[in-house]
């Protein structure tokens, strides 16, 4: 008899008698859990419904962060409109101010390739001139107000500005920065899941090893009969070893197959009482798959060993 | 007999016993640890923010950083209502670089400019006071710059109210949420104010009134969280995630019951050995039942050392670690789930060895 008329004669056999059963309970637990674990709903989809986010948001970092960066400094200087001198923070961009502040939504029809954005306070005290003289640096530059806003730092855009180098002032729209957030909690939690799982398949692996090994006791009457039919006894090790690996594969593959079905009927139905995401399930699954068909191939390994010995 | 076998057993089968320990210890500990993230989840929003206790009144919303209620409506609504100590809170996303950090409001006499930084916060970034920050608000999209000028609690960033008004990009008078104190009775009558049934729900402690304004009317629901309320509104409901939280812990500790049948094979040889010298079915059985019992609760006993010693299973959410948080009720289920497969397993491995 060849090998793989012996595999499959175990095969049926192990199918037959409902031996699958055991290996069955011990990696179902483990994998329809993973399956489960690794299909919550995409957090960016709860974005969805909120408008607003299309604006940007302007950032400023040490280094270029995502969307357009521009290089950019916090100096100090002086600020100056007829006899008023006021005592400045300005937040200095090396930019067009037509495509920097249009994009930023401050001022609209700004054709100027410079300009200032002074903080609402100061712009009511400089009596809301057109045109202010700032002294950075002990040296005079003369800019036009573009508008004002709510914070207390004054916006210097300039494609001329000299003192800039240390930090970068990025544009980056609210939803693109939102979406990230939400995916790095949904990274965060999804490899928290990870570790749990892998510990999980692990602690798993003496259930999985007592279940293969019952398998293994159940076949003696038929590892018998195969034996009398001239296997040789190492042909029979390694006949049992692959049933055992097939049939721990197709318990694996079945137990995330149940999983799925799971997740989605669960969510079909409580799509009846309350709105709830789609569940999204992740590649990782199939990751999870192959460490668990590996680790059930080694316990398979000690299974046969532990009840025909080596061969 | 059955004693003597108890004896026995850890002696010369002290493989065996070790074994069982671990693997139960492993499983109860993966139980104990997805219960508890689930329940620090549901408990998120109390962490972030600091709140504690009370009847917090909130609005519909994404979530409590998002919300706004109006300081004058529920001041209105609880007019007249002695013995209720009120603190309004407004919360304000801001973020430094690309990190997302949470500004609040302060009683504290404070100058514009003014901020007080989280320990833990000021540990991570590296802050003393005296140094400046420079601030984007995700809701005007502006940049400010505000000075350290001391320390306060937790991972929160906190200043006085105009300034946090100012990035939040609010009116003044509008808050995120308001936080109501006072004997159980003020409570009652502030939850009717609010347009609640208090119900059935336990006023001491820690409540949440969701207010949310159909037309020209305003109705509240009362939560028994922040979380709870916020992921209502996602469509989630608390009990779902409780119930799958379990339903977690107990598939985890279900692989104990093929643990008792193989422990039972195992030990087929001594069993026959004390059936022959004369032990009886039932006194065997009832010794197996102590001796899964025995393993059952050291195996779990150590997973409780191993989650109070090892933080493997925590994550980060906004730069707030959250660490499994163990719960009475829960730790109980898992116990008992463990302590019954186990011992199940392992009296039906019996029964067939004897038989």
């Amino acid at each position: 008899m060849s090998l793989v008329a012996a595999v499959g004669v175990l095969l049926v056999t192990m199918i037959k008698r409902g031996l699958y059963t055991a290996v069955l309970i011990g990696v179902l637990a483990p994998l329809m859990l993973a399956t489960i674990l690794y299909s919550i709903p995409d957090a960016t989809n709860l974005l969805v419904d909120y408008t607003g986010l299309e604006k940007p948001v302007l950032l400023v970092a040490n280094k270029p962060l995502g969307g357009k960066c521009y290089p950019g400094n916090i100096l100090s200087g002086l600020v100056a409109a007829g006899d008023t001198v006021l005592e400045a923070r300005v937040l200095g961009v090396r930019a067009d101010a037509d495509t920097l502040l249009g994009e930023l939504g401050l001022t609209g029809g700004y054709n100027e390739r410079s300009g200032l954005v002074v903080p609402m306070d100061m712009y009511n005290a400089l009596g809301r001139v057109s045109t202010v003289k700032l002294v950075l640096n002990n040296t005079v530059h003369e800019y036009r107000v573009a508008g004002s806003w709510r914070a207390s730092t004054m916006l210097l855009v300039d494609p001329g500005l000299v003192e800039v180098g240390v930090l970068y002032v990025c544009l980056e729209p609210r939803s693109e920065y939102a979406a990230k957030l939400l995916e790095h909690v949904e990274d965060s939690l999804l490899a928290t899941t990870g570790s749990w799982v892998l510990l999980l398949l692990f602690a798993y692996t003496p259930v999985v090893y007592a279940s293969q090994r019952r398998v293994v006791e159940s076949l003696r009457g038929e590892l018998e009969a195969l034996y009398n039919t001239g296997l040789s006894v190492a042909r029979l090790f390694l006949s049992v070893y692959a049933g055992l690996v097939v049939l721990s594969a197709l318990a694996a593959l079945y137990a995330v197959s149940v999983g799925v079905v799971l997740v989605y009927t669960t969510w079909s139905l409580l799509g009846f009482i309350a709105p709830i995401p789609q569940p999204v399930l992740r590649s990782e699954i199939s990751f999870c798959l192959l460490t668990a068909v590996s680790v059930f191939s080694a316990t398979a390994l000690l299974a046969c060993r532990g009840v025909l010995g080596w061969h | 007999m059955a004693l003597r076998l108890l004896g026995v057993l850890p002696a010369r089968r002290s493989g065996l016993v070790l074994y069982n320990v671990v693997v139960l210890a492993l499983l109860a500990w993966l139980s104990l640890a997805a219960l508890g993230l689930a329940y620090s989840l549901l408990w998120l929003y109390e962490g972030v923010l600091g709140v504690g206790e009370g009847l917090v009144v909130s609005a519909r919303g994404f979530s409590p950083m998002t919300a706004l209620i109006s300081r004058s409506e529920v001041e209105s609504r609880l007019a007249g209502i002695e013995g209720l100590s009120v603190e309004y809170y407004l919360i304000a996303p801001v973020l430094h670089g690309d990190k997302l950090l949470f500004l609040r409001n302060t009683e504290e006499d404070l100058s514009g400019e003014c901020i007080l930084v989280g320990v833990d916060l000021a540990r991570d970034l590296r802050i003393e006071p005296g140094t400046s920050m420079l601030f984007s608000s995700f809701f005007t999209g502006e940049v400010y710059e505000l000075r350290v000028c001391g320390y306060t609690s937790g991972y929160l960033l906190v200043a006085r109210y105009e300034t946090v008004a100012r990035i939040r990009g609010v009116t003044p008078g509008t808050y995120s949420y308001i936080v109501v104190k006072g004997s159980e009775e003020s409570l009652e009558k502030a939850l009717r104010a609010l347009g609640a049934e208090p119900g059935r729900q336990r006023l001491a402690g820690f409540l949440v009134a969701m207010l949310n304004r159909v037309g020209n009317e305003t109705r509240a629901r009362v939560y028994r969280a922040l979380t709870e309320a916020y992921i209502g509104g996602l469509g989630l409901q608390r009990d779902y995630i409780v119930y799958f939280a379990v339903g977690v812990a107990l598939a985890s500790v279900l692989g104990s019951v093929m643990i008792g049948l193989d422990t039972a094979r195992r030990l087929s040889e001594t069993l026959r050995v004390y059936r022959l010298l004369g032990a009886s079915r039932r006194s065997l059985l009832a010794a197996s039942a102590f001796f899964g019992l025995a393993m059952a609760s050291t195996g779990f006993s150590l997973s409780l050392l191993l989650i109070g010693h090892f933080d493997l299973f925590r994550f980060r959410l906004l730069d707030y670690v959250l660490e499994p948080r163990l719960e009475a009720g829960p730790t109980v289920v898992v116990f008992a789930g463990l302590a019954s497969l186990y011992t199940a397993g392992l009296e039906v491995g019996v029964r067939g060895e004897v038989d």
